[in-house]
């Protein structure tokens, strides 16, 4: 008996790695049982307390991530929103195009805007997508349902170069309703158009039409061009000089019309 | 051995397992800082108490509920704190080449011993997958353990 507890003092680290090695297998062996299962529940609930901070910060992380991910959807979805209500609004500017063709009893031929420059300022000239191929000819007048907006200056073959009605040298004869009272228009600031030598006794006042007078020989009689927004009567002037607000906004047309044979 | 910090050291590496390994989980591997804990436990006090306190804190890390196999991790432990006991003072005497090649051949082999049981199945299907899941747990704690030689080298503990 002494010379075993020898044998086990002088070789205890072995003896404790046997007996460490067959407790481990046995319980490898019987990891199913009810006993383990039930000891290792327990330890189960008092490890998962601890390990609460640890799921926070774990989940928070998550919510992070998924945070980043729902902001780049919701990018994605604006984008697909603008895109949409761009859709919407040419579908509308497209149906009010053609209803003014048949409403139209000119000889009009559609056309889309396919340049109006790079420079950061509006524009006073456009290029348009057709020309002497389909009987685009140099002044013919270019319109939009709202009103005239400028006349061709440049006919190509499939293209064309517009002169917008913003052009300082733009002119345009007009006539004021229902008074009647004539003027040429041009540019001024703006979307705003100055008529010069009205007649100082016409009856002009705010909110009154202004039409193509039919005068020119390079535009109609009877096409919208705006809306008197203000009347300027000087002392010692002859003519009055009336501010116009033309109906279109011309630095975001994009289909327009071209009368030809007018 | 009546030192209670060292048991209390050793509670707390096991709560430092158990809380922030997760946190430096790469794909499936994690590293293992209670074999580390074990290595150095073993050549400091020994192939007896490397032996006791692997299989202890083998139990402890068992009880988690992330353990697969219950008696998995005393047994690996054990086996490593036994074998790293008898590294004991044997810095003086062996080349430090010899040396530093048998804790890591120690800490491979309580790897190959662990992915063996995890990985039974794997083994009898893709030996090669194996080997490299082996390997991968092997080189994520062995990188760990590198690291620790720059703060705590084995060779200060051997009173070398």
């Amino acid at each position: 008996m002494r010379t075993f507890y020898l044998i086990l003092t002088k070789h205890k680290d072995i003896f404790a790695l046997i007996i460490s090695i067959v407790l481990s297998l046995i319980m490898l062996s019987n990891g199913e049982s009810d006993n383990l299962r039930l000891l290792r529940s327990k330890a189960n609930r008092i490890l998962t307390r601890i390990y609460t901070p640890i799921t926070w910060i774990r989940t928070m992380s998550l919510i992070e991530e998924e945070a980043s991910l729902l902001r780049e959807k919701n990018l994605q979805l604006s984008f697909q929103l603008e895109s949409m209500k761009h859709l919407f609004d040419e579908n509308i500017r497209l149906k009010q195009l053609l209803n003014f063709k048949r409403e139209s009893k000119l000889n009009i031929y559609p056309a889309r805007v396919s340049n109006m420059g790079a420079s950061p300022h509006l524009s006073s000239s456009l290029s348009i997508d057709i020309g002497s191929n389909l009987g685009v000819s140099i002044n013919d007048p270019v319109m939009t349902p709202s009103g005239i907006i400028g006349k061709t200056v440049i006919v190509g073959k499939q293209e064309s170069i517009v002169q917008l009605i913003n052009d300082v040298n733009f002119r345009l004869s007009v006539r004021i309703k229902p008074s009647g009272s004539t003027g040429i228009l041009r540019w001024l600031d703006k979307d705003l158009y100055l008529i010069r030598e009205v007649q100082k006794n016409s009856n002009v006042e705010v909110g009154n039409q202004v039409i193509t007078s039919g005068f020119s020989d390079i535009f109609p009689s009877d096409l919208p061009v705006g809306e008197v927004i203000k009347i300027s009567d000087e002392r010692g002037a002859f003519q009055k000089s009336v501010i116009v607000k033309i109906n279109e906004n011309i630095g975001s047309i994009m289909n327009l019309f071209v009368i030809v044979d007018n | 051995m009546k030192d209670i910090k060292i048991w209390f050291l050793l509670i707390f590496i096991f709560f430092f397992q158990y809380l922030l390994s997760d946190l430096l989980t790469i794909r499936y591997y994690r590293p293992d800082f209670i074999v580390i804990y074990i290595l150095y436990f073993g050549l400091y006090f020994g192939s007896y108490y490397g032996v006791l306190a692997g299989f202890f804190i083998g139990l402890l890390v068992d009880l988690t509920p992330m353990a697969s196999y219950f008696g998995i991790s005393p047994l690996t432990y054990s086996i490593t704190g036994y074998l790293s006991g008898h590294l004991q003072n044997k810095y003086n005497r062996l080349s430090p080449f010899i040396f530093h090649s048998i804790w890591i051949i120690i800490i491979a082999f309580h790897f190959i011993i662990f992915t063996y049981i995890k990985y039974q199945l794997l083994f009898e299907i893709d030996k090669l997958q194996f080997i490299f899941r082996w390997f991968s747990s092997f080189i994520y704690t062995l990188f760990f353990l590198l690291i620790m030689q720059y703060f705590f080298p084995i060779r200060r503990i051997q009173n070398a």
